[in-house]
């Protein structure tokens, strides 16, 4: 199965440093504004592109191909290394080991693999901002690789459990998706923001069969009941299949989700338990001490309402 | 500015915490958290928050432990018990005055403090008649209602025309023989204070008379010294975590 164990960063971006150990099936990260969750996932992300330096996503995407996309630009070497830092360096362990050292942006990378594991085995699955809700081009590219596996079925099951309005089935003419119901067919990009990106995210998830997947501010767009229900599908789709998931988050309600989830899961055996919830909060220098937090202490901190979002603020 | 995190073993010790908070004798951050399953849930709710690397102010009842250190240890047993948190091998619990123990404890997300401060009055002597044997927050409240003008700021809201302080002490002297020569003494604050309010007819709930009593008083001025040795040990516990 594919899995990162650890991640070390070293003047990447606004991180002076920052190590992952232990890292879980599904990673929630957690923390204010500017905390250095994005920072950790695009680190990741740029340590698995030079595993796998021919590696695309499921759109086609090369890794930074995606973050160009995301940023309307290439990134530049300003961009990646903390101001006043000569280099920034990123090592990855676990099946796949790397240890990336940017010195320019793209010109000087150093590269380990792990000897038990070809790096063409791993691959970048996804990464998936929540405003990719409006981005119609992941039906266009992923439907028919979805329906020759007949995951269109269960996609509309889906969207009939996430939104209590029975969906018989999705096709796509020309070019446009159909959300098909007893008595009409709506096209997905007139239906709300909350149903486009559920089911462009429950799409993305099915896509991806194995490596890692990326995703940014799950909750975007939706409510909380709808919220749980996408937290429990990612959740029971991690546990089918060898995809590793990183997900940022600001909403509480997502936190609680995924770890009622995980719960789930597990059957009550924490070590079973595919959850860590990563809370970071750096220092005036930069440096992150991560808290690694499990799903039943976020339960439990929950309870007696200690919101795990600001745990900052404790002494 | 930085909360601290404050466990109590139940609601009545919230409502009385919560009042002094109120009224300015514990600190504004002070943020106080009651665990569902109440005594029982205390421990682990403790073990949650320093396992999640925050630091916890905890205030127990002395029950029927023979002396403060010793109630603040076994609270802390329980603590590591089936928990990842684990002392240092080189230190030691440590007493803050005479009714508050802390350590320091490392887990899996750093090295945090526990302060452990014990409520009850094993050892006042106006509190003899009562012939108590386990010792609780409860004992706090009631010795602050034998006070007569913080009984007044409490009652007369209630009932212009109600059972005068003097009357009720004495019927609560006398339920103490009655009960005992039936053969069911009664031995804590919270049993008096129970019939203390159905004496009067109050009809409150336990948690609810210690707010409403607490903060009456307060506001009166007619609080006592009853929960003084207490509210010195939470603030001692808070200034001491406040060093780090």
């Amino acid at each position: 199965m594919a899995k990162v164990d650890s991640l070390a960063l070293e003047n990447f971006r606004g991180i002076a440093r920052c190590e992952l150990h232990g890292l879980a099936p599904i990673n929630l990260f957690i923390g204010r504004n500017n905390s250095g969750k994005s920072s950790v996932v695009e680190a990741l992300a740029r340590g698995l592109a030079y595993v796998v330096p021919q590696g695309q996503d499921v759109r086609g995407r090369t890794i930074s191909g995606v973050w160009e996309q995301e940023r309307g630009e290439p990134a530049s070497h300003g961009d990646l290394v903390r101001a006043g830092a000569a280099s920034a360096a990123v090592s990855l362990a676990g099946l796949v080991a790397a240890n990336l050292r940017i010195l320019r942006h793209g010109d000087s990378v150093r590269l380990e693999p792990h000897p038990r594991q070809s790096p063409d085995t791993f691959g970048f699955g996804e990464y998936l901002p929540g405003l990719d809700a409006r981005d119609a081009q992941v039906e266009k590219m992923l439907w028919p690789r979805l329906l020759a596996t007949r995951e269109d079925r269960a996609l509309a099951d889906h969207l009939t459990t996430l939104f209590g309005t029975t969906v018989e089935s999705l096709q796509l003419f020309d070019g446009d998706l159909m959300v098909v119901g007893k008595e009409q067919g709506l096209r997905l990009r007139v239906h709300g923001s909350g149903v486009r990106a559920a089911l462009r995210m429950l799409m993305t998830v099915a896509a991806v069969r194995d490596g890692v997947m990326v995703i940014e501010e799950l909750e975007a767009f939706q409510h909380p009941r709808s919220l749980e229900q996408l937290t429990a599908i990612v959740t029971r789709a991690q546990a089918e299949r060898p995809v590793q998931f990183f997900v940022t988050t600001h909403s509480l309600e997502c936190v609680r989700a995924f770890a009622r989830a995980a719960v789930e899961v597990a059957s009550g055996d924490e070590s079973k338990s595919p959850l860590a919830v990563w809370y970071l909060s750096p220092d005036a220098a930069g440096v992150i001490e991560p808290r690694r937090l499990t799903a039943s202490m976020v339960l439990g901190l929950d309870e007696l309402g200690t919101d795990v979002r600001c745990l900052d603020e404790m002494r | 500015m930085k909360r601290l995190v404050t466990i109590c073993e139940g609601p009545t010790d919230r409502a009385i915490l919560e009042a002094l908070r109120g009224a300015g004798r514990l600190p504004a951050d002070l943020e106080i958290k009651e665990p569902k399953d109440g005594i029982s849930g205390a421990a682990p709710a403790t073990a949650t928050h320093l396992e999640a690397g925050v630091s916890a102010v905890v205030l127990c009842d002395l029950d029927e432990h023979p002396t403060f250190e010793a109630a603040a240890s076994s609270f802390i047993e329980k603590v590591l018990d089936g928990s990842s948190l684990r002392t240092s091998p080189t230190q030691t619990s440590t007493p803050l005055g005479a009714r508050t123990l802390r350590v320091e404890l490392r887990g899996t997300n750093g090295t945090v403090s526990l302060v452990v401060a014990i409520a009850g009055l094993p050892h006042d002597d106006s509190m003899r008649e009562y012939r108590l044997q386990r010792f609780t927050m409860d004992d706090h409240l009631l010795r602050a209602v034998r006070k007569e003008d913080a009984y007044d700021a409490w009652y007369k809201p209630e009932k212009s025309s109600g059972v005068s302080h003097a009357l009720v002490m004495k019927k609560l002297v006398e339920l103490r023989d009655l009960y005992e020569e039936n053969g069911i003494p009664i031995t804590t604050a919270k049993s008096y204070l129970a019939h203390l309010r159905a004496t009067v007819r109050a009809y409150v709930a336990a948690p609810t008379f210690a707010q409403q009593f607490t903060s009456r008083a307060l506001r009166s001025g007619c609080l006592d010294d009853s929960f003084d040795a207490l509210i010195d040990a939470l603030n001692l516990a808070v200034a001491e975590l406040a060093k780090g």
